[in-house]
């Protein structure tokens, strides 16, 4: 008996969908994700260095200085765990 | 930094306007606003993968902190560029970058000429302008731009001038 061939969709509905292909960019590789975070730490390190040297050398005003560095190492922090952290879920969301 | 004689006090310092700031750090609002637009953008297309939150929370963190950084290096800039009046001199604090520095000073009975200028709408509002320093050495000027409240630097310079020429000075004779 003859048949005709079922043409069947690979991808959903979404006529966007085919723009998943994309996705592989941002699927990203654990070493490079890591050495990302790895880059950055290192230039939040070589930054802050140079911050709190001009600070301790030229700043004016100790108390003004020690607001600022406070303020500039908190949010650092939170930011930079936040970062690890939410690296390290991604990487293990797959 | 600069080396203060022993009866020497600072009067003033003198940092430019916090408009000055707002202006150069305007751009960082971008690094705030632009990555949750991305984000949804990417997420209507489709072209995200996995734990979609924790990859828009690693790549936001990681550009807010180099916004952060980017915006202490601009404020130690605007911050250590200063302008010291003491008692006795005026030093000019240039701070070009990290790795440049200019620091200049003149005596207080040098200075021949106070001029301020005020330009512009915001600059009227917000009471900011020019302050320029001609001084009695040859084709010496100093120019201090957007400085706050400038009609008053320029008084108090006015009148630390006055207090400085009237004071007598000793004067040793030597004897025969």
């Amino acid at each position: 008996m003859f048949q005709l061939p079922i043409y069947k969709f690979q991808t959903d509905s979404n006529p966007l969908s085919s723009l998943n292909l994309g996705g592989q960019f941002l699927n990203l590789s654990s070493e490079f994700a890591w050495l990302a975070v790895g880059l950055l730490g290192v230039i939040f390190l070589i930054a802050s260095f140079i911050l709190v040297y001009h600070w301790k050398k030229f700043g004016l005003d100790k108390l003004v200085m020690t607001k600022m560095a406070l303020s500039y190492f908190s949010v650092s922090a939170v930011l930079l765990t936040t970062m690890v952290i939410s690296v390290a879920i991604y990487l293990n969301s797959f | 930094m600069f080396d203060l004689g022993s009866d020497e006090k600072i009067v003033l310092k003198v940092h430019r306007h916090k408009l000055v700031l707002v202006f150069k750090s305007f751009f960082l609002v971008l690094f705030v606003l632009l990555p949750p637009v991305l984000f949804w953008f990417g997420g209507q297309v489709g072209i995200i993968k996995g734990n979609e939150l924790a990859l828009f929370s690693s790549i936001y963190s990681a550009i807010l902190l180099i916004g952060w950084m980017i915006f202490f290096i601009i404020w130690t800039d605007y911050y250590l560029d200063v302008l010291i009046v003491t008692d006795k001199r005026i030093i000019d604090i240039e701070q070009r970058g990290f790795f440049k520095r200019e620091v200049s000073t003149v005596r207080l009975e040098s200075i021949e000429d106070i001029t301020i200028s005020v330009s512009g709408v915001i600059a009227t509002f917000l009471d900011y302008g020019t302050l320029k320093l001609q001084t009695a050495a040859e084709n010496r000027e100093f120019i201090i731009y957007d400085v706050p409240s400038p009609s008053q630097v320029k008084s108090t310079i006015f009148e630390l001038q006055n207090t400085q020429i009237a004071v007598p000075k000793s004067v040793k004779i030597a004897q025969p």
